[in-house]
């Protein structure tokens, strides 16, 4: 008898142990995911939708930006964390700044995992793979760039306070130091430089990263540098490219209401399934409550526009007392992203717009006023003459403004008063509050990290 | 073995032949020897008086012996008083023995087997199914509130069928185990989540418990095995405690039918009380005077551009004209009635024995629209084959349908609405139409509470089977072998609509969620028992195999946009907006053994060990082995301790040491994973976990000291015990640089004791024939503290989108909560001030430190039965020392007039009439700060908003009456119950007994945003056997 139990419990233990091997029907097992060309198309897809969080372009990266300006007041019940970014008094405690933070750096992972199995895939035609490449590194380096704005003395070449590169798949004891802003930028251009070898100059898709999405970038990021012989030379290109058109005063609400509009020049698009938080932080629903909602136009945005008269993008914002709740009052709501049933307004990130105001900018008040009357024009204004800009300060406040007007509630506004130095002239708060402090939750986590200066 | 079976088999062979010759002189009987529960006793000696000859009994208390019909026999067994019988012509013979000490020994459930009270070395706890019966509650461990030693039981929120915080000896979430099964404790409906408007899940909202489908009438005895003696033989997954579970079955004998019913009315135990209309306005009034008075001293004091006209324009939405003045808690909450009715019959015979139950349990939340109901059937059988082989089924389905309270304890939820609501607010307006909460200020509010109550349906619908099919062979007297098999079916359905009326869904016309899960648990169990007596010592031992699959489905969809007319359902939907689909899966592969060793009733040593293999882990560190030890000794059996036998009847001292583990991580935390998702039309990959690969098992080293005491000739009893136990390579969400791509990850490290006292005793005070007064006391002292950590100081948050509540720090418990430090109002001015912990000038929530807890110190119960001639009284009451609660709603229902943001001719919410106690000019020492308007002069996420939640409760009184002469039946029984009548607290929430995170999270335990209220109950009932 204990031999029949002897084999039953043979056959048991034998045969048993592989009973412990479960298999995920929704989760794929990083090694040896990514094998063939298929399944690093499908990473490079998934590493599109990261920016898609909520904390990144899904939301908070954009308007958490504006809350901490003069655009843009908060709302919220009594949501700590957003009334710290509305009273300019953010702690490295925030749980948004947290969750940008966060964001960026998941996107990176994602981005350092395709690359490190890049090289293995085999079966792509060079040209592809070569695109695919170029994507990757470019959506890294414009993560880098945003945690920089957001966390790193990005105006200062001679500054420590970087941020920490990620160029490889992290092990859990990985703790990075933060690099200094100048090698920041030295990796963020080089790795855009190598992008725009790589991508394929046929592809034209304006919700993916193509050669036009990398020039802007580097536009912009030659502007922040204050290197504006290149910025304007990067602006000339995406000007050039012909691709892209400014839209008529009667014409350029297409840039909110419809998809990929010709103003479009890198957008991060959503949809029902995928959708993202600016309507319900910006606006929700028409009656909405001022706690309801998370970033309202402020009433010195109001004022601005005032004083603005025929601009058409006054028409974006909206401070009546008919349209707006009285607890809203007297902020209003921005009209950017309207769309109440679908909630799937898309992230601008790179709109055409901007390559004017930055070759404007970066060519300086001689040679700069026709592309900022250029767009002037465009959206209703008269042109401004040579004598009302004579004096550079005169002409970058010309072109702040026509920035605000143009890019507000579109997460612009907090980084040009930082690069340009204003932010204690034009928002009354320490200068330190340039830049968000490292959350300290990073810092507990990673001893190699040090807080900017002030926090 | 092989050769013992031989040689009984020759045995047999041998006396069948032998035994015709001898017909004429010897009789054969047989017999089975139990207790008064017709559990049997395994050794006891059967000897013929006078002489040598005798046997002792089987493992199933049976036993044979020849003999002269004419000798006498004496049956004889340890801790009960012999019987003698004269055998004569009766060959077959049930003898019932009676327990010298009655306390003691009865039987205790333990895994994978049951022993009599005194041979157990481990802590066990053991409660009577008659201990519980009748109490209105929708789970069964809200029963075992403050009936066990060493098991803290929180009812999290007052919702029907809501889970429960159970802490076993500081380890939250123990393991249950019903009829053998273990069951998921965690809650499965994908409504237990809390959303903000936009439809984010900040948070985990009322969770629903597993094992509140189990009916509570069902139920013969629950265990709790809280040390590593006890729990070690459920190894991987013993760490935080086991509760055993088991269900009545059938007896032979007398067939016993039972009907019960009771039925009841539950109100708000503790109604919040708010300011009408006319306080409220002359408090917003007062806020704008004592704004008015600081502008005037110093106009910059509200910024450089500030209006003081918001300070004297007339308030157009605060006109007492309206002569509006609603309650807002009376019109979200009601009289609710609760109803049960239950019917059982257990019957049997030598061969057969059975038990089968119908339940129906009806309760309707004391907050409108609210209720739980439950449909119950049991049937337990067990069937003897023949003298070697018999087998038993149990069997229970369940029905439930819950009508769920929407974000309860969330800011968004239907009752933390009506605590903001202003009372000038109507719910309705004239025309039946519901009011517009934007018409009327208050912006606290996310809706018309009423309004959420009626148009945000969302049901669970939950279909539960539970079945065991066990064989049990017997190969001779002292083995057998037990294989079965056992299913947990668990469907739930949720639907919730929220309709286009709602604040939540007007935007997009209706919004329906509709969710499946459902979950299969395959359970194979073999074990082979062996046990044997010789000289008086007696050899127990258990060896098995079990093998456990676990396979969850779960699938969901969200759709937008619905027509006209009660079209609620997916398939009316304009737009599907969200659908999921997913599996997930875990198997167990575990090797058991125990032994007991009975030193002649004095000495008791018990051994027992665990392998478990799961998949959970990767494969180098798939094994976890648990073993413990245990050691016994009846002191009172020693001739030395005879001098004190006049004062301890019995005195048994314990001692145990071991190992037990926890897996609790969900499956597939070992791989770092992608999982689907989408961008513009293409799906793709994208990282979800990043794993540890050296994940392996959470173990908690447990000691523990117990003495178990029975005094006056077992009129008192108890136990008294000591542990301390220290939970290792702890399973936990561990900080990580976030450069990884995530903020935490699932890894082992740090250490968390506990160490506690426990006390015990059962008195029967008074034992007349008239009247009896019986008693039980239990108390618990534990101190809970984290000796390392991976990361020390992390921030964890109860809601996601809140600033962080508590922090896990080294020196302090778990659960300790984290904000400023609160000094009290400044008697000159009224503002109210905090520490600047960092020093560094300036108070922000850099200075936050660790400002209480959720744990509590001491806890306990005491019951009170009494009995005179035919009538029966029982008092129960509980209480709960050193606990603290977070009471975040307190920031919006004391804002002492504040406008939100300021400048507004709106204020945020209503305040409580807990603010007449604020500061109203210069030398007032006063609990509350000034009123304002344009300042929140109050400290959210602060010492200011942390309570004493110690509190005394009267948790129950029964008083009935049998009928003396019940005719036909059996017994008759009336009686009628308060449930909740009192509670002694200076809390100023609902309940003290509240928990933000419904029941399964300690590490955030003890927040309230306005929890569903608790009840008092009042029933009557009544119960008939026949």
């Amino acid at each position: 008898m204990k031999k029949i139990i002897f084999f039953i419990n043979l056959f048991i233990l034998s045969s048993l142990p592989a009973c412990l091997d479960e298999n995920s029907p929704n989760f794929l097992n990083v090694e040896g995911a990514i094998k063939d060309g298929a399944s690093l198309e499908a990473a490079v897809i998934g590493l599109y939708s990261t920016l898609q969080q909520p904390g990144y372009y899904g939301e908070s990266f954009l308007l958490s930006s504006e809350g901490h300006t003069d655009n843009a007041t908060t709302g919220g019940y009594q949501n700590l964390s957003l009334d710290q970014i509305g009273n300019k008094e953010v702690t490295g405690a925030n749980v948004i700044s947290e969750n940008i933070w966060t964001s960026i750096y998941r996107v990176i992972a994602n981005a350092n995992l395709a690359l490190k199995f890049l090289p293995t895939i085999e079966d792509l035609d060079t040209k592809v793979k070569n695109h695919l490449e170029g994507e990757t590194r470019a959506i890294r380096a414009m993560a880098h760039f945003d945690l920089l704005r957001y966390y790193g003395e990005h105006w200062n070449m001679a500054s420590s306070a970087g941020i920490p590169i990620v160029q490889t798949p992290q092990e859990i004891k990985d703790q990075p130091s933060r690099a200094t802003v100048s090698d920041t930028y030295q990796f963020i251009i080089s790795e855009l430089t190598k992008s725009a070898s790589l991508l394929d100059q046929s592809v034209k898709d304006k919700s993916f990263i193509n050669l036009n999405a990398v020039n802007a970038l580097l536009a912009r990021i030659f502007l922040y540098k204050a290197d504006y012989e290149k910025a304007a030379e990067y602006a000339t290109k995406v000007i050039g490219s012909n691709d892209f058109q400014i839209l008529d005063a009667t014409k350029f609400l297409d840039i909110y209401r419809s998809k990929l509009s010709s103003e479009s020049v890198f957008e991060l698009l959503f949809d029902s399934q995928n959708r993202s938080g600016y309507n319900g932080a910006t606006f929700s629903r028409t009656d909405a409550i001022r706690p309801e909602l998370g970033y309202l136009a402020s009433k010195n945005l109001q004022e601005f526009f005032n004083s603005r008269v025929g601009d058409v993008r006054n028409s974006l914002v909206d401070f009546s007392s008919e349209n707006n709740d009285v607890t809203i009052l007297p902020d209003g709501r921005t009209q950017k992203y309207r769309g109440e049933a679908s909630k799937d307004n898309s992230a601008y990130i790179i709109r055409f717009a901007e390559m004017y105001l930055i070759r404007a900018e970066a060519l300086g008040n001689l040679k700069g006023l026709a592309d900022l009357n250029f767009l002037r024009l465009k959206r209703g204004l008269s042109v401004l003459s040579p004598n009302q800009v004579s004096t550079p300060t005169d002409f970058l406040n010309a072109v702040l403004n026509e920035r605000r007007a143009e890019l507000n509630f579109e997460g612009h506004r907090y980084f040009d008063l930082a690069r340009t130095r204003k932010v204690k002239s034009v928002l009354k708060i320490d200068d330190f509050r340039s830049i968000f402090p490292i959350p300290i939750r990073e810092i507990i986590a990673n001893p190699n990290l040090k807080q900017n200066p002030g926090y | 073995m092989k050769i013992n079976f031989l040689n009984t088999f020759a045995f047999f062979i041998f006396n069948f032949f032998f035994s015709q010759f001898l017909q004429s002189q010897t009789v054969e009987i047989k017999g089975k020897v139990t207790d008064m529960n017709q559990e049997p006793l395994i050794g006891a000696t059967i000897l013929v008086q006078g002489s040598e000859q005798g046997t002792i009994t089987d493992i199933n208390g049976n036993f044979q012996l020849k003999t002269d019909p004419n000798v006498t026999l004496i049956i004889s067994y340890t801790g009960f008083s012999s019987k003698i019988i004269l055998v004569g012509n009766q060959t077959v013979w049930d003898i019932i023995l009676e327990p010298e000490d009655l306390k003691l020994d009865e039987v205790v459930v333990i895994g994978y087997g049951s022993q009599r009270k005194s041979q157990i070395t481990g802590a066990i706890s053991s409660l009577k199914g008659k201990d519980i019966q009748d109490q209105p509650v929708s789970n069964l461990a809200n029963s075992m509130q403050g009936r066990v030693a060493g098991l803290n039981v929180m009812s999290a929120s007052g919702t029907p069928g809501a889970g429960l915080l159970v802490n076993v000896r500081g380890n939250n979430a123990p393991l249950y185990v019903v009829d053998g099964i273990p069951l998921l404790s965690e809650s499965n409906s994908g409504l237990s989540t809390s959303f903000d408007l936009q439809g984010q899940n900040v948070g985990s909202g009322q969770t629903l418990s597993s094992i509140s489908d189990i009916n509570p009438n069902d139920i013969e005895s629950i265990e709790v095995l809280k040390d590593a003696s006890a729990a070690a033989i459920y190894g991987a997954r013993a760490a935080n405690g086991v509760i055993l579970i088991s269900t009545k079955r059938g007896k032979s004998g007398r067939q016993e039918a039972n009907f019960n019913i009771y039925s009841g009315i539950q109100q708000i135990a503790r109604p919040i009380k708010f300011m009408d209309s006319k306080e409220m306005v002359n408090l917003i009034e007062e806020a704008r005077a004592n704004d008015l008075a600081i502008f005037k001293k110093d106009p910059s004091y509200f910024g450089d551009n500030f209006d003081p006209s918001v300070l004297t324009d007339p308030l157009d939405n605060f006109d007492l004209s309206s002569e509006l003045n609603t309650n807002w808690l009376n019109e979200v909450s009601r009289l609710a009635p609760i109803n049960n009715y239950e019917f059982s019959f257990r019957a049997g015979n030598e061969k057969t024995k059975y038990f089968t139950s119908l339940g129906y349990f009806d309760q309707q939340g004391v907050i409108i629209e609210n209720y739980y109901k439950r449909f119950n059937y049991r049937l337990n059988l067990d069937h003897e084959i023949n003298s070697r082989f018999k087998f038993g089924v149990t069997f229970n389905t369940t029905y439930s349908k819950n009508r769920r309270s929407f974000n309860d304890n969330t800011y968004t939820g239907i009752i933390t609405n009506a605590l903001g609501a202003s009372p000038l607010m109507p719910p309705f307006e004239e025309d039946g139409s519901y009011a517009s909460f934007e018409d009327y200020q208050a912006n606290w509010l996310s809706d018309n509470p009423v309004k959420s109550a009626k148009e945000i349906r969302a049901f669970t619908n939950g279909y539960r089977a539970l079945g065991t099919l066990a064989g049990e062979y017997k190969f001779s007297n002292k083995l057998y072998f037990k294989s079965s098999l056992s299913a947990d079916v668990n469907f739930n359905f949720d639907n919730q609509f929220k309709s286009p009326l709602t604040a939540d869904a007007e935007a997009f016309g209706g919004e329906s969620y509709e969710g499946n899960f459902r979950n299969v648990t395959w359970l194979n169990e073999n074990t082979l028992h062996f046990a044997d007596t010789k000289n008086g010592n007696t050899l127990s031992l258990l060896g098995g195999v079990t093998m456990q699959r676990t396979q969850i489905n779960r699938s969901n969809a969200v759709g937008q946009g619905f027509p006209p007319g009660a079209l609620e359902r997916i398939s009316s939907a304009a737009n599907i907006i969200n659908a999921t689909s997913e599996g997930t899966s875990f198997a167990l592969l575990s090797f058991i053994s125990r032994i007991n060793y009975d030193i002649k009733n004095r000495f008791l040593f018990t051994f027992t060990s665990r392998a478990d293999g799961s998949s959970r882990f990767s494969k180098n560190n798939r094994f976890g082995f648990f073993p413990s030890g245990a050691v016994a000794w009846r002191i009172s059996k020693e001739p030395f301790f005879n001098s004190l036998k006049q004062v301890f009847s019995d005195f048994k001292v314990r001692m145990s040491a071991g190992l037990t583990g926890d897996q609790e991580i969900g499956d597939f935390q070992n791989i770092t994973f992608y999982a689907a998702s989408r961008y513009a039309g293409r799906s793709g990959y994208q990282l979800r976990n990043l794993a540890d690969p050296d994940l392996t098992w959470q173990t908690n080293s447990m000691f523990n000291i117990g003495i178990d005491y029975e005094m006056a000739d077992g009129k008192i009893g108890g136990s008294i015990e000591f542990f301390n136990s220290l939970k290792y390579n702890l399973l936990s969400e561990d900080l990580i640089p976030a450069t990884t791509g995530f903020t935490s990850i699932t890894r082992n490290g740090g250490e968390v004791q506990n160490v506690g006292l426990e006390f015990n005793v059962n008195a029967s005070l008074v034992n007349k024939k008239i009247f009896t007064w019986d008693l039980n006391f239990n108390a618990t002292w534990i101190h809970n503290e984290i000796k390392s950590l991976n990361s020390d100081g992390v921030f964890l948050n109860a809601y996601d989108d809140l600033e962080a509540t508590h922090i896990l720090q080294i020196g302090y418990p778990v659960g300790s909560f984290l904000g400023l430090k609160y000094l009290g109002v400044d008697p000159e001015t009224g503002d109210v001030q905090f520490e600047d912990f960092n020093e560094d000038g300036n108070i922000d929530y850099d200075d936050a430190q660790i400002i209480g807890k959720a744990m509590p110190d001491w806890y306990g119960g005491l019951t009170n039965v009494f009995k005179w001639k035919n009538l029966d009284f029982s008092i129960f009451s509980r209480f709960s020392v050193g606990n603290q609660v977070y009471n975040l709603i307190r920031g919006t229902t004391e804002n002492l007039g504040w406008s939100n943001d300021g400048g507004l001719s709106s204020i945020y919410a209503n305040n409580t009439l807990n603010v007449r106690e604020r500061w109203k000019k210069p030398g007032d020492n006063t609990e509350y700060g000034r009123a304002s308007f344009i300042n929140l002069n109050l400290g959210l996420n602060s010492s200011q908003m942390v309570e004493n939640a110690s509190f005394f409760r009267i948790q129950n009184i029964n008083a009935g009456y049998s009928l003396p002469n019940p005719g036909k039946f059996s017994s008759v029984r009336i009686y009628a119950e308060v449930q909740n009548l009192w509670i002694l607290t200076s809390y100023k929430g609902f309940d003290p007994e509240v928990s933000s995170n419904g029941g399964l999270a300690d590490r955030t335990a003890g927040v309230d945003y306005g929890a569903y209220p608790s009840a008092r109950t009042f029933l009557i009932g009544f119960s008939l056997k026949f």
